[in-house]
């Protein structure tokens, strides 16, 4: 079953997924969609503004190069990004534990 | 039904965002670059080239959850808004020159003309006569209808 995510999980799911290395959007998709095993699999345009809003945030960059004859936009990390995420990551672990430790 | 799905999908999506054309641009050309990737995914399997640019357009979602959906407004709807913009904005500043004035009031009755228009109430009837000048002395009550001190 797939699941509907917030738009910050979709944010640190694609901050995940940059911090392995540069990615276009097409495979950003790609790899959330192999990496969650097919659970997260939503409209795939729905990760482009969060993309814009990461990359105004200053947490990603962007760069334009040619592929098969058509622009293609990839993106990456930045420094602040990559302590963004930490924080995030750990914020997001602490919410986990705790909601292990009131359903279990 | 020959036409690209994605090139349909690219030309309805062209015409519903909004923003800098830099940005539309930009825009665009993820959603292709992207779409065209899927489509090439889903082609090597068993897809048509039309079957596979459908998949990878109904994969992506819905043009309208992409692109700002607020509506265009017709130059008709913008005249009035800037209508009504300036007749509210006049109000303000009409209400804001009253207070003043009503805060200098006798300042007013002092300087007020000696000859004052008074506006004479339409009458219903017979075509309007051009409306009279009726000229009087400073009366005791100021233009903004406040009484003066002696």
């Amino acid at each position: 079953m797939a699941n509907k995510s917030s738009g910050t999980d979709v944010e640190l799911m694609l901050l995940a997924v940059l911090r392995d290395g540069p990615a276009h959007g097409y495979g950003i998709i790609v790899a959330l969609r192999d990496r969650s095993n097919g659970e997260f699999d939503f409209a795939e345009g729905t990760i482009y503004p969060a993309l814009h809003r990461l990359e105004k945030a200053g947490l990603i960059e962007s760069s334009t190069d040619i592929a098969n004859g058509r622009p293609r936009r990839t993106y990456a990390m930045t420094t602040h990004g990559t302590q963004a995420f930490a924080e995030q990551r750990r914020s997001w672990h602490d919410y986990v534990t705790g909601v292990k430790a009131v359903i279990a | 039904m020959n036409e690209s799905p994605i090139e349909t999908y690219l030309n309805e999506l062209s015409r519903r965002l909004r923003g800098a054309g830099r940005i539309k641009r930009r825009m665009l050309e993820e959603v292709s670059d992207h779409l065209h990737a899927a489509a090439a995914d889903l082609h090597v399997g068993d897809l048509s080239q039309h079957d596979a640019e459908a998949e990878a357009v109904g994969r992506f979602g819905p043009v309208r959850d992409i692109a700002t959906t607020r509506p265009r407004r017709s130059p008709a709807a913008r005249v009035a808004l800037i209508l009504i913009a300036v007749i509210v904005a006049g109000g303000l500043f009409d209400a804001a020159v009253q207070r003043q004035l009503g805060a200098a009031a006798p300042s007013v009755c002092a300087q007020a003309l000696p000859i004052q228009i008074l506006d004479i109430p339409a009458k219903p009837g017979p075509p309007a006569v051009p409306a009279p000048l009726v000229a009087r002395q400073p009366s005791d009550r100021s233009p903004h209808g406040q009484v003066c001190q002696p």
